[in-house]
């Protein structure tokens, strides 16, 4: 019960930063722990503490006073930079996979498993600038479709981009290759990491 | 209470109680909501403001084999309490003036 209302609330509350949701939910666990050590009924206690949706509305609300505009303010700019994030990470993934499969082109293998091999770390890359922009944590991905349509967008973005730029430097044929495969097995890899982490950390 | 009112005089009343003694949080609210009401969705965000504002401070100690936080009055929070207090007159003034008990 108190397991359950704290994963509610941490939900209800991922608009905040980690640490702050991290110390909200450290204080509910104290109250709920408190009431219990009272006398108080595991169900009494977290009743007591509030329906987490009325709970989060207050907490929220409390931001600056952040009454209905400037939450929608905040959130938008939250979407704005999970967007932002998604295409810098994009950027930096195809620009490192445009700089390899130029070096290894120069050295002259080209062969389709060399350039499989070097989706690898592209992709490693990719996932770690993901990280660093802190837009796939679990927490975030969780039962979240749009990630994945995001990252789909993001990646037929990148892909476009990318093949135009080397379609005007004529070496379209090998990147067209290249893109296809780092692409497909980017989403795929995506796809896979959002169904796994639904499934496994569903509330 | 008037919900402006009510969390305006909210923010003084956790101060006051820990200046009696650092206090955590369901205690704070046992405290407070006997003159006024207060729950944790409240409570909290207060104390946060408090903690950013630099009026109160937190600290972990373990109870129960948990760690519970505490929140102690900073002096600058000691401060800005008394310069409540003398407002104080000001207010009681303002609420007789409302009340038809006088003027300003």
């Amino acid at each position: 019960m108190k397991t359950q209302y704290l994963k509610k609330l941490d939900k209800a509350l991922l608009i905040l930063k980690t640490e702050e949701r991290a110390k909200y939910l450290e204080e509910f666990a104290g109250s709920i722990a408190d009431r219990i050590e009272n006398g108080m009924a595991e169900e009494q206690a977290v009743l007591e503490c509030g329906d987490s949706s009325v709970v989060a509305k207050a907490i929220l609300d409390s931001y600056g006073e952040l009454e209905g505009k400037n939450r929608q303010m905040i959130s938008r700019y939250i979407s704005g930079m999970y967007i932002l994030g998604d295409l810098i990470s994009m950027l930096i993934s195809y620009i490192v996979a445009a700089i390899l499969w130029f070096l290894l082109y120069r050295v002259g293998d080209n062969g389709i498993f060399l350039n499989l091999g070097m989706s690898i770390p592209v992709i490693l890359i990719y996932l770690a600038s993901c990280f660093i922009f802190r837009i796939y944590t679990i927490s975030h991905a969780k039962q979240r479709m749009e990630q994945v349509v995001r990252i789909i967008v993001a990646n037929l973005f990148g892909f476009t981009v990318i093949n135009l730029i080397l379609y005007f430097t004529n070496i379209f044929f090998f990147a067209r290759i290249i893109l296809y495969v780092f692409t497909g097995l980017n989403m795929l890899f995506m796809v896979v990491r959002y169904l796994w982490g639904s499934r496994k950390f569903m509330v | 209470m008037d919900a402006q009112l009510r969390k305006g005089l909210l923010e003084f009343c956790v101060l006051a109680a820990l200046e009696q003694k650092d206090s955590y949080g369901y205690q704070i609210i046992k405290d407070v909501s006997a003159y006024v009401e207060i729950s944790e969705s409240t409570l909290y965000p207060i104390l946060r403001r408090m903690e950013d504002a630099g009026n109160v401070t937190s600290y972990a100690m373990e109870y129960n084999n948990r760690l519970r936080k505490y929140f102690h009055l900073s002096d600058k929070g000691k401060e800005y309490l008394e310069a409540f207090r003398i407002e104080k007159d000001k207010i009681i003034r303002i609420l007789n003036f409302i009340d038809g008990k006088g003027n300003i």
